[in-house]
């Protein structure tokens, strides 16, 4: 059964590869380039805190993160994969039910819970295989910028650790129910990718810095704010009012206090009661937000399989 | 004496609001070659589902071997062989690749018989089941069903989407098949021409309920079709069964299921062709009391 199963979705696992092959492509020479110049520069030093004093950190710190900041364009791309991994490694369940070959199947030696057993075991395990991929892609792609600047932002905390899985596992999960319920493999497909981005776009929008309550710091100009927003992901920061609303713009700064030193200006802000404000998710927290944004799409992605297994065990006929 | 391959009791199946199929007692003999004869709709193809597992009963059991398909799978399905409607094949799959699927899938498997079906229907093994011919699919779907070395065929509509020939050629490979011995067959078809020849029992199934059931040839001597002068069939209808009726001005014609002898000097009585019985099991009773009503207009 497992060469049937390969047999099935092999053009699929092809193009998965394929995709990957493309994204190595385009982000391994980069890196490569990336972690040269990281260890070339001091950068590296500067980070683990080898590096001689007076060599110049802040500045090889900064100029390395102008450099590279903005680099591998593609990356906010990639968001597809998981989706793609998905709807490309349930298709073929999804084309079993659209051809009726699902009679043929079922009506061979085997019975139903096994067929349906290994089955699905196939395709998660070529799903999730894909994920490794990608993530081992990205995490080897990222590892100086994840250590200068953490991987809590978007883009970066959606490919690493364990949310890669996850969003799999609900693409997975998604397409092979929508083709179970409407046996069509185009609503299979195309649905399960909508409704991916509509909920990958919706958690990280709106749900994910308040999942756990964001840390949220008001400090007065010229006094030490927090000292971890390096690495943290940082939701909102600037000048504010005393309780850490921020003020809308900088235009409603004082203007008389915009001309002078630093101190003078500090000195005027705090005399109009303007503070600085931050509200970020701290970098420790990574593996927080990872385990429950994975639960999320876990849980969702558990309870579609199991009412696609009820259907295809009771009512499809 | 050994179980029937195929029994029901009781059997019904209800999608939603609707039965699809209800009060089905059936028992197809070891041996036979039932044809399951009806209109589209009638509940052919759900009846077959029943019988091998594919789906479940509302009401009512099914037996196969007596086991029940569904429950039971483990026992039952190695020994049934089944071709679903439009006879359904892995498109991208090689013929040989077919093959490997089947002797996966099923553990009294007979490579030999397959690539003997496969190399007499003049098939390359390379080719790919989406470029076969509707008539060469059919064929390789019940080349799949028979090297499972199955016990009992269950066909649905095999023939339904075949040309004359491919029709054929299909039963062809069906009677060989049969002549091996050792199988019962169960095949549903919405038309009786051809099957006649390949089947000696007959189930009719119309509005969702078993019509008639039996050996052919006791079916064809037990009907008899009246024809006579236009007259009320009351009388003909307390001792026999009037399976249709159809008025001319002039003229009645029943077509009636004899309760022991019939002999009435009013009617002449005449022999009837399967067909016919068939076509007045399928109008049924509707068309007599459509007859009944047009009487009283007129």
């Amino acid at each position: 059964m497992i060469w049937l199963f390969w047999r099935q979705q092999r053009l699929e696992a092809a193009m998965a590869l394929g995709l990957l092959a493309l994204a190595t492509a385009l982000l391994v020479p980069l890196g490569l380039h990336m972690a040269s110049v990281y260890a070339g520069s001091g950068a590296a030093a500067c980070v683990a805190h080898t590096a001689a004093d007076g060599a110049g950190c802040g500045g090889i710190l900064d100029d390395f993160r102008h450099r590279f900041e903005h680099a591998g364009p593609i990356v906010p791309w990639l968001n597809f994969l998981p989706g793609l991994f998905g709807i490309l490694f349930a298709a073929p369940l999804a084309l079993e039910f659209e051809h009726g070959t699902f009679r043929l199947a079922w009506t061979q030696s085997v019975t139903r819970r096994r067929w349906l057993t290994v089955k699905l075991t196939t395709i998660y395990v070529y799903g999730l295989l894909a994920a490794l991929g990608l993530t081992a892609l990205m995490t080897w792609w990222r590892q100086p910028l994840d250590h200068l600047q953490g991987r809590m932002e978007p883009n970066v905390f959606d490919f690493e650790g364990i949310v890669p899985y996850a969003y799999t596992f609900f693409a997975l999960s998604l397409a092979i129910a929508l083709g179970v319920f409407t046996r069509r493999t185009i609503v299979a497909t195309g649905g399960a990718l909508l409704g991916y981005f509509a909920l990958r776009i919706g958690i990280q929008t709106w749900a994910r810095e308040h999942l756990v309550p964001a840390v949220k710091v008001v400090w007065r100009p010229g006094t030490p704010g927090p000292t971890n927003l390096d690495r943290a992901w940082n939701i909102l920061s600037g000048p504010s009012d005393a309780h850490g609303h921020a003020l809308p713009n900088g235009a409603r700064l004082p203007a008389t206090c915009l001309g002078g030193t630093k101190a003078q200006a500090e000195r005027c802000l705090n005399a109009h009661h303007v503070f600085n404000v931050a509200v970020y998710q701290p970098a420790g927290r990574f593996w927080l937000l990872q385990g429950i944004e994975a639960g999320i799409f876990v849980g969702l992605a558990a309870s579609l399989l199991l009412a696609a297994v009820w259907w295809m065990k009771r009512r499809i006929a | 004496m050994s179980v029937s391959p195929l029994q029901t009791t009781a059997l019904g199946k209800r999608f939603g609001s609707n039965w699809a199929l209800r009060n089905c007692s059936l028992e197809v003999p070891t041996g036979s070659v039932t044809a399951l004869v009806g209109p589209n709709g009638a509940g052919k193809t759900t009846l077959l589902h029943l019988a091998v597992g594919l789906s479940e009963p509302s009401e009512g059991s099914v037996r196969v071997f007596g086991s029940s398909p569904q429950e039971q799978s483990r026992d039952v399905l190695p020994r049934v062989g089944f071709v679903a409607q439009e006879h359904p094949l892995y498109r991208g799959f090689r013929l040989r690749e077919l093959l490997r699927l089947g002797a996966a899938l099923n553990p009294r498997w007979d490579d030999a018989l397959a690539r003997e079906r496969v190399d007499h229907l003049g098939l390359p093994l390379d080719q790919k089941a989406g470029t076969l011919s509707g008539g060469q699919q059919a064929q390789v779907a019940l080349t799949l069903a028979l090297a499972k070395r199955p016990e009992l065929l269950v066909l649905d509509e095999p023939i339904a989407s075949l040309d004359p020939l491919a029709r054929r050629e299909f039963l062809q490979s069906l009677m060989e098949a049969v002549a091996d011995g050792g199988l019962t067959v169960v095949l549903s078809s919405h038309i009786l021409a051809d099957l006649e020849r390949v089947c000696d029992h007959l189930i009719i199934l119309a509005r969702s309920e078993v019509q008639l059931a039996g050996p052919i040839d006791d079916i064809v001597a037990g009907h008899r079709v009246l024809t006579g002068a236009r007259s009320d069939a009351a009388s003909v209808g307390r001792v026999h069964s009037i399976i249709h009726e159809s008025h001319t001005e002039r003229q009645t014609t029943l077509l009636v299921r004899a309760n022991g002898r019939l002999y009435d000097a009013r009617w002449q009585v005449d022999d009837v062709e399967l067909e016919e019985i068939v076509l007045g099991y399928l109008s049924g009773r509707s068309q007599v009391a459509e007859a009944r009503r047009e009487e009283v207009a007129s």
